[in-house]
């Protein structure tokens, strides 16, 4: 004869269906006949439903990725090979211009008239979105620091401009696309450090 | 607790001794009445005053994250051999009121900011925290100066002096408008301004620093794997030298980049400046070969493991030997 | 094996900040969830991608690789919350004086119900419900890897369970 007492330690693996063959009949048997048991075993299936939802990914809060980069120890780095490259090149394209740290990889590399272009274009619409972000945000920023981000915004922005008018007169010359861009990099890292600013201010 | 801080009165490292250099004189002056009030009426005048006296401390691991966050002020770390955290200062109370929380392995501290925060008041923080701590520092204005003996140091800040010293796995600051000095003995360092300048001293092995329009001042003690360094209006200066295959990498657009490196150095050299010129003091003027765009140099020196790559849009370039 | 893996495993910082970008929802979730502390789960985040970068020769491609990292990533926070475990009894005893502090207050988890109360669970029996019920390690894996006994890990599931359940009916 089972009780309650024998069968409520064998709930977990019952819902889990680690029990053996007989044990498992044993209990079902007993649920047969104990609503209290049924009771538990049906609050244990919600708690595993519940558990099952919850999201596998969780975005973390801040980027991590800067703590783990300088950690990276450069001895693994290796001689890459034209389609090493081109992929890292397209890797950049896809995500890091967007994310700052990435960046500046890219000066290692000579850059392609198509890679230039498409790298222009990415980070054309990057900066448009933080510099509309930071525009909505601009009335929580002191305004010492407002007229810093406004003042070295100013400077870099001349900066590709006289760089990007020398590039019309002189197309495809790799060392201006390497400069500018590191100069959009860098705009992209002020707008996001001025936006880190406001939120932290 | 009275006999711990009696100890401490004695004991401390000669760093914790030098209290406030940046202190206004309006805060100078609350502390000064505030030690009469103490003498005179016993240990609350501080909060007569309005200002919290902290003496806080926890036992943490040795590897132990800890956050410090302080919007403004001065704050002042420094690494002990002991696995805990102590903290003095003054907050005063229209900015916000001290915090202390978390385990033993991840611990939180600083300043909470009141709701009804009132601008002017200033907070100083004297921290220790075990040598192997990884710190976490964020702030808004704030004159930072750690001494670290071990483990990493991550600053985000948006004003404020920031200097960190000592010897670090890996380091990371990002200000605003702050100067950044660097005074390092190993690790890996990565520094970004906007107007600030940058000034890494001592030896580290890898080094990435960047900024709009101030200048980056490299002067390594030991070679160098490799050193990124990036301005738009700033100049760069760089004295040391670079490991066998080492790299360094430095970028302006009007400031002038310097160069002080070994006569011997073996190294593939690439300098473009697009709109500037070069000086050349390194090496014998036949060995440069010009193109293949405009503004461009190359050369090799010795069996040229290392790399050189120098870009300017309009500055100048200097390359000198070291001991010039 | 995935190119991307491939190439970072040839030492393409590039490559592995993409390997990066595509695990570190899934890496950090499960940090979070077995040490229930937002600051600390960041950090072992944080490790667990230096590791694997540094361990990368040794992934051969016979798991999948989210697979091999995620179990880079419960040794890494494992391990450090026995070494954590550990020290703290040490200093303890030995900086009595120190310890004067302040309530601590937990940061919260999570925003969901079950995520605070998995937070708020006991070590022990957060890392088995965490590894049992959302990661769907056995018990004598979670055994092997947490270094107790399987009955523990069955002891501990059983009470985790229990727990969660009073939290979400309170």
């Amino acid at each position: 004869m089972t009780t309650c007492e024998t069968i409520t330690p064998l709930l977990d693996e019952f819902i889990d269906g680690t029990l053996s063959l007989d044990q498992q009949a044993e209990v079902q048997r007993h649920l047969a006949g104990c609503p209290d048991c049924c009771s538990e075993v049906v609050a244990l299936r919600d708690l595993l439903g519940l558990a099952r939802v919850l999201p596998r990914s969780v975005p973390p809060e801040r980027n991590l990725w800067d703590g783990i980069a300088p950690r990276l120890s450069p001895v693994r780095s290796r001689v890459r090979g034209p389609l090493q490259l081109r992929a890292l090149r397209i890797a950049a394209a896809l995500g890091l211009l967007l994310t700052g740290a990435g960046l500046a990889s890219l000066w290692y590399y000579r850059i392609s008239p198509h890679d230039f272009a498409t790298q222009a274009r990415r980070y054309d619409a990057a900066s448009t979105t933080l510099a509309e972000a930071l525009a909505r945000d601009a009335g929580t920023l002191p305004p010492a620091t407002r007229a810093v981000v406004e003042r070295n915004l100013a400077i870099v922005d001349a900066a590709i401009r006289e760089a990007e008018n020398a590039l019309r007169t002189d197309p495809g010359n790799a060392a201006l696309e390497q400069m500018l861009v590191v100069r959009y990099e860098q705009r992209l890292a002020l707008l996001r450090r001025a936006g880190a600013t406001g939120r932290e201010s | 607790m009275g006999g711990r801080l009696a100890g401490w009165a004695t004991g401390r490292p000669s760093g914790a001794r030098e209290r406030d250099p940046g202190a206004t004189n309006s805060f100078r002056a609350a502390r000064w009445l505030g030690l009469v009030l103490t003498l005179g009426l016993g240990s609350n005048a501080g909060a007569l005053l309005g200002q919290e006296v902290v003496h806080a401390g926890r036992g943490v691991s040795r590897d132990a994250v800890i956050r410090i966050v302080l919007l403004t002020g001065s704050l002042r770390v420094n690494a002990w051999s002991r696995d805990s955290v102590w903290v003095e200062g003054r907050v005063d109370a229209g900015i916000g009121r001290f915090f202390l929380a978390g385990a033993a392995s991840a611990l939180k501290l600083g300043v909470e900011p009141a709701q009804d925060y009132q601008p002017g008041g200033t907070a100083d923080l004297d921290v220790r925290v075990p040598a192997g701590a990884r710190l976490r520092v964020t702030s808004a204005a704030t004159d930072i100066d750690i001494t670290a003996g071990g483990g990493s140091v991550e600053v985000t800040t948006g004003s404020g002096r920031v200097r960190i010293a000592g010897s670090v796995e890996a380091v990371s600051a990002e200000t605003l408008d702050g100067n950044v000095e660097l005074a390092l003995n190993g690790g890996t360092g990565r520094v970004r301004t906007a107007s600030g300048t940058i000034v890494v001293r001592g030896v580290i092995r890898d080094l990435e620093a960047s900024t709009v329009s101030g200048p980056v001042e490299v002067g390594m003690e030991r070679p160098i794997a490799r050193a990124r360094m990036e301005t738009v209006s700033g100049e760069i200066a760089f004295k040391g030298s670079l490991d066998r295959d080492g790299r360094l990498e430095a970028q302006t657009h009007g400031g002038d980049v310097e160069l002080r490196l070994p006569a011997r150095l073996a190294a593939a050299f690439h300098l473009v400046s697009y709109g500037g010129g070069l000086v050349n003091k390194l090496v014998a003027p036949a060995t440069l070969h010009r193109g293949p765009g405009k503004g461009e140099w190359s050369f090799t020196t010795g069996d040229g493991q290392a790399t050189v790559e120098i870009r300017t849009f309009k500055g100048t370039i200097t390359l000198k030997p070291k001991g010039e | 094996m995935n190119e991307t893996v491939r190439r970072a495993q040839q030492g393409d910082p590039t490559a592995f900040r993409v390997v990066y970008e595509t695990h570190v929802g899934r890496v950090y979730a499960l940090c979070l969830r077995l040490c229930g502390d937002r600051m600390e789960a960041e950090e072992h985040t944080q490790d667990v991608f230096v590791r694997a970068w540094q361990r990368l020769d040794g992934f051969r491609g016979e798991s999948a690789f989210s697979t091999w990292l995620h179990r880079l990533a419960v040794n890494q926070v494992l391990q450090a919350q026995r070494a954590a475990g550990r020290r703290a009894a040490r200093v303890s005893m030995a900086d009595p004086a120190e310890l004067a502090e302040r309530a601590p207050t937990p940061t919260p988890a999570a925003p969901s119900d079950l995520e605070g109360a998995i937070a708020a669970l006991p070590e022990g029996a957060r890392t088995v419900f965490v590894l049992h019920d959302l990661e769907g390690y056995q018990h004598d894996e979670i055994a092997e890897l947490s270094g107790i006994a399987e009955g523990t890990s069955k002891a501990q599931l059983h009470r985790a369970r229990q727990l969660l359940r009073e939290a979400l009916n309170r």
